[in-house]
């Protein structure tokens, strides 16, 4: 039974369960050693009041957990690093047009067009790509530095 | 003037309060001390205690702490100041409201 236990907890988020999940194990043990002495209705309500209690709970802390991501991406997406980000891939784009026009208008006439159009399309495909990547590379970065949780940070300064 | 709560308490988090106003304790512990207090009234899963244990470690209410050496990576839960102070809070409203109840019932009574 503690084995089934211990494998419903995975329905629980990692942190969690990082965090309880031992002593949710624990206290599973001896609540069940303690029901050993009750009949058979005794025993189906803990285990039935057990699996409604931590599916219920469960399904709180996964909620939870997915508001608070959304939140924090929300937060992160409109802050300052977004539009660094933002700007970023907006001149990438310029700029791959900018290499689109420049080759169109500079095309030498002998040069066959379909090959000279491949060119220009993979150079215009690339810089793109190259603006979306650094791009994300900044969000990802900042993310990772955990930068955006400054703006959270209590100085007291509204404490009077 | 007691200050009183704003919203009131769960019966569960309330009994698991005073559970541990009156000394720190393992999970074990208050599931079975929340069942006695409650004439059995409240009997807790597993989940729904800790599931309680962690919404009052994020409000800072409770605090959790290794129990002793020889238990290694046994922890054990207490009240906090804040959480002491939310206790007297719900505590007083509850006073408030027997009070005026008391008052009441009399008054309908006489």
């Amino acid at each position: 039974m503690t084995r089934l236990y211990r494998w419903l907890l995975f329905l629980y988020p990692s942190d969690y369960r990082a965090i309880f999940g031992r002593e949710m194990t624990e206290v599973f043990d001896k609540a069940h050693a303690a029901t050993s002495k009750r009949g058979i209705l005794g025993r189906a309500a803990f285990y039935l009041r057990e699996l409604t209690g931590l599916i219920q709970t469960a399904s709180y802390a996964q909620i939870r957990i997915h508001c608070e991501w959304a939140d924090r991406m929300k937060r992160f997406v409109s802050g300052r690093a977004a539009v660094t980000a933002l700007i970023f891939m907006f001149v990438a784009i310029v700029t791959a047009i900018e290499i689109l026009k420049s080759f169109a208008f500079h095309r030498h006439p002998t040069q066959p067009m379909l090959w000279h159009e491949f060119l220009l399309a993979v150079l215009a495909g690339l810089t793109v790509i190259c603006g979306g990547v650094i791009g994300w590379a900044i969000l990802f970065l900042l993310g990772r530095s955990g930068v955006h949780r400054i703006a959270n940070i209590d100085t007291g300064s509204r404490q009077k | 003037m007691n200050e009183v709560s704003a919203s009131p308490l769960s019966e569960p988090v309330l009994l698991i309060l005073l559970s541990l106003a009156e000394q720190p304790r393992h999970g074990y512990s208050i599931l079975k001390d929340v069942e006695e207090t409650s004439l059995h009234r409240v009997v807790l899963s597993t989940g729904t205690l800790y599931g309680a244990l962690h919404r009052l470690l994020e409000d800072h209410w409770i605090e959790r702490f290794e129990e002793n050496e020889s238990s290694r990576g046994r922890h054990a839960y207490r009240l906090t100041r804040e959480g002491r102070k939310k206790l007297r809070m719900e505590i007083a409203r509850m006073k408030h409201l027997t009070q005026l109840a008391r008052l009441r019932v009399a008054s309908k009574e006489a």
